[in-house]
């Protein structure tokens, strides 16, 4: 079974994804922040990192690049907290955030979503990119 | 009194008639003096002229002889004269007439100038030439008569010249009415004007060159009046537009600092906002999918999930509208880097399955434009791309070129002056807009997408920022094959 790793500050978000993905059929661990994050990690890694971006102490786009180097196959998914930057729903407003996603995206996220999303929506994504390994 | 004596008119009445008062006494005496002088004089003549002839009567004949006949003599002198006393004097001999002795008081005292004595008689002595005799003639006239006369030429005189006085008086008020004419027309002008009727040009009838002068001066102040007028109404039609204007931009300010509020508070609570929704939709989705759908609640959490995505697309919108009105800048920038920076990010946001390609040029593309809404303007073009198209497949591309915009195109987009623009293009091998849709596609909210995938302000914030540029923007659009902006933008001339 594949695990995930969920790396949010807000404790309403890491339970919901964490409620989401396990009906979904997945093991899934989570963290507040991105040092804790990397220490878990490292004692349990998972297959699949889904981490919020803009965060206190560590940022989003640093804990993905530092994940990135030491476990070079694993999978990422980057979250955005404010405005929309899917382009799929532009929002001219949305312009610093899809900075901030296009940092992660540099920095190694295979994906990136931006809240609110859909539970469809994220489990589609999450199959898609843990069936790739299997 | 000195309020009537301020009237031209008046005075000029004032002025003959306080002359002839002067004159007219002169007159009256002057002539009255004449008058009497010569009625005295004339009876003077008259009386010496008849003493005389009494007298040569006598010394003709032997009178002193025959006092009978020098009684009778003296008598029938005082007959059919104004004599009233005769005597007759030689020596011893002493006659003195009968006839008037008792009428009045004689005394006699010797006249020699008319009316005096205060007797009204005349008392006249002729020396008779009779030889060896020392004889006089002694008469007494009446004076009555030749008085009355020349009271009756005074009268007669005060008659005339209060007739004259009366004739004057009408002739003065005839002349001073005459004299002001001129004044009066000049008068009734210049009431018009200060009364405000100063559109008509200044005409007096008059041929005084002192009234033309004038009449040509105050016709000259009326007509830098009228110009001063129209000047100054101009000035303050002009003063009311700025006016209209900075009120009407004071508003917007005021507007747009109302709504930057709203977008720095929006935007703050944004962050917070989307976790709370995304929450609420993972939470409830999860419960959807764990209900059986003959739960009764089912339903609910579903209408629940659609209310949710509402409250969404909500935020969306006052986001949009609040990032729309920021305070902007236009600089004269470099369009180039701009494009590069927004085609980086798509980069990053779009799959892999779509192609995107970016054309620009070596020319420089300097145009006046605040940075912040070209970075809208691009994003915003590329996101409607990028949604036209199916599956996530087909290409995306965006072009810079300089262009000179000729008469031919200027003549079918009238907002186009010819000249020189920076032309951007983006091409999509999308689903395309149908013809009858391409008018209404700027229109704010106006938009062919189902909830949640947009709220159709894209193209007309789009527009509006090309209008703010002084730009204009086609589109080409085949239903199947895709669509191509192309957004005009005139080169700032200061550097190209």
């Amino acid at each position: 079974m594949s695990s995930i790793l969920i790396i949010d500050d807000e404790e309403d978000i890491r339970d919901a994804m964490q409620l989401v993905l396990e009906s979904a059929g997945y093991e899934v661990r989570i963290a507040s922040n991105g040092n804790e994050a990397i220490e878990l990690q490292r004692r349990e890694p998972a297959d699949l990192i889904i981490t919020d971006i803009i965060m206190p102490e560590k940022d989003g786009v640093n804990t993905i690049k530092e994940i990135r180097q030491e476990f070079p196959g694993i999978r990422i998914i980057a979250i955005s907290g404010g405005g929309g930057v899917d382009l799929l729903t532009y929002r001219p407003e949305a312009i610093k955030t899809s900075a901030y996603l296009s940092a992660a995206k540099q920095a190694g996220a295979d994906l990136t979503f931006t809240k609110p999303f859909e539970r469809a929506d994220l489990i589609q994504a999450v199959d898609k990119l843990l069936n790739k390994i299997h | 009194m000195g309020k009537i004596l301020n009237s031209f008119a008046t005075r000029t009445i004032f002025i003959g008639l306080g002359i002839h008062a002067v004159l007219l006494p002169l007159l009256f005496f002057g002539l009255l003096n004449i008058i009497e002088q010569s009625h005295e004089e004339r009876f003077i003549n008259d009386v010496r002229k008849y003493s005389r002839f009494i007298a040569d009567v006598i010394e003709t004949g032997d009178i002193l002889n025959d006092r009978a006949r020098a009684a009778h003599l003296l008598d029938s002198a005082l007959l059919g004269s104004n004599g009233i006393v005769a005597e007759l004097i030689a020596g011893d001999f002493q006659l003195r007439s009968e006839l008037s002795s008792n009428e009045r008081e004689i005394l006699y005292k010797e006249d020699y100038s008319f009316g005096q004595h205060g007797d009204q008689i005349y008392f006249l002595s002729t020396p008779l030439n009779i030889p060896g005799q020392q004889a006089v003639l002694k008469m007494g006239f009446d004076e009555l008569p030749t008085i009355e006369s020349i009271e009756s030429a005074r009268q007669r005189l005060i008659n005339v010249l209060f007739l004259y006085l009366i004739v004057s008086i009408f002739a003065f008020v005839l002349l001073s009415t005459i004299l002001t004419r001129p004044l009066r027309l000049l008068q009734k002008a210049s009431r018009n004007i200060a009364d405000g009727h100063h559109g008509n040009q200044l005409h007096v009838d008059s041929q005084l060159t002192e009234i033309r002068a004038l009449t040509t001066d105050l016709e000259a102040m009326r007509s830098r009046l009228v110009g001063t007028n129209a000047a100054l109404a101009q000035k303050i039609a002009e003063r009311d537009e700025a006016d209209r204007q900075r009120k009407s931009l004071e508003d917007k300010l005021r507007q747009s600092q109302k709504l930057e509020t709203v977008g720095v508070l929006a935007g703050g609570i944004a962050h917070e906002f989307n976790n709370i929704l995304l929450s609420i939709f993972l939470y409830t989705e999860q419960a959807i999918h764990d209900l059986p759908a003959d739960n009764p609640a089912h339903k609910h959490l579903v209408r629940v999930l659609k209310s949710s995505k509402r409250a969404k697309d909500l935020v969306q919108q006052i986001l949009t509208f609040s990032r729309q009105t920021g305070a902007s800048e236009y600089k004269p920038i470099d369009i180039t880097p701009v494009i590069k920076e927004v085609f980086e990010l798509l980069r990053a946001l779009i799959p892999s399955t779509v192609e995107l390609h970016m054309e620009t040029t070596s020319r420089e593309c300097i145009v006046l434009a605040d940075r912040n809404q070209i970075h809208q303007l691009v994003m915003n073009l590329c996101s409607n791309a990028y949604q036209a198209l199916d599956n996530e497949s087909g290409s995306i591309t965006v072009s810079l070129d300089s262009v000179t915009v000729d008469e031919q195109l200027s003549r079918n987009h009238p907002n186009l002056h010819a000249g020189r623009y920076v032309r951007l293009s983006i091409q999509d091998t999308g689903h395309g807009i149908e013809r009858g849709r391409l008018d209404r596609i700027f229109e704010p909210f106006y938009t062919t997408r189902t909830v949640g995938k947009g709220t159709g302000l894209g193209l007309s914030v789009v527009h509006g920022i090309v209008m703010s540029h002084n730009g204009d923007i086609t589109i080409e659009s085949e239903p199947g094959k895709g669509t191509t902006f192309h957004i005009y933008l005139p080169k700032d001339k200061q550097v190209s």
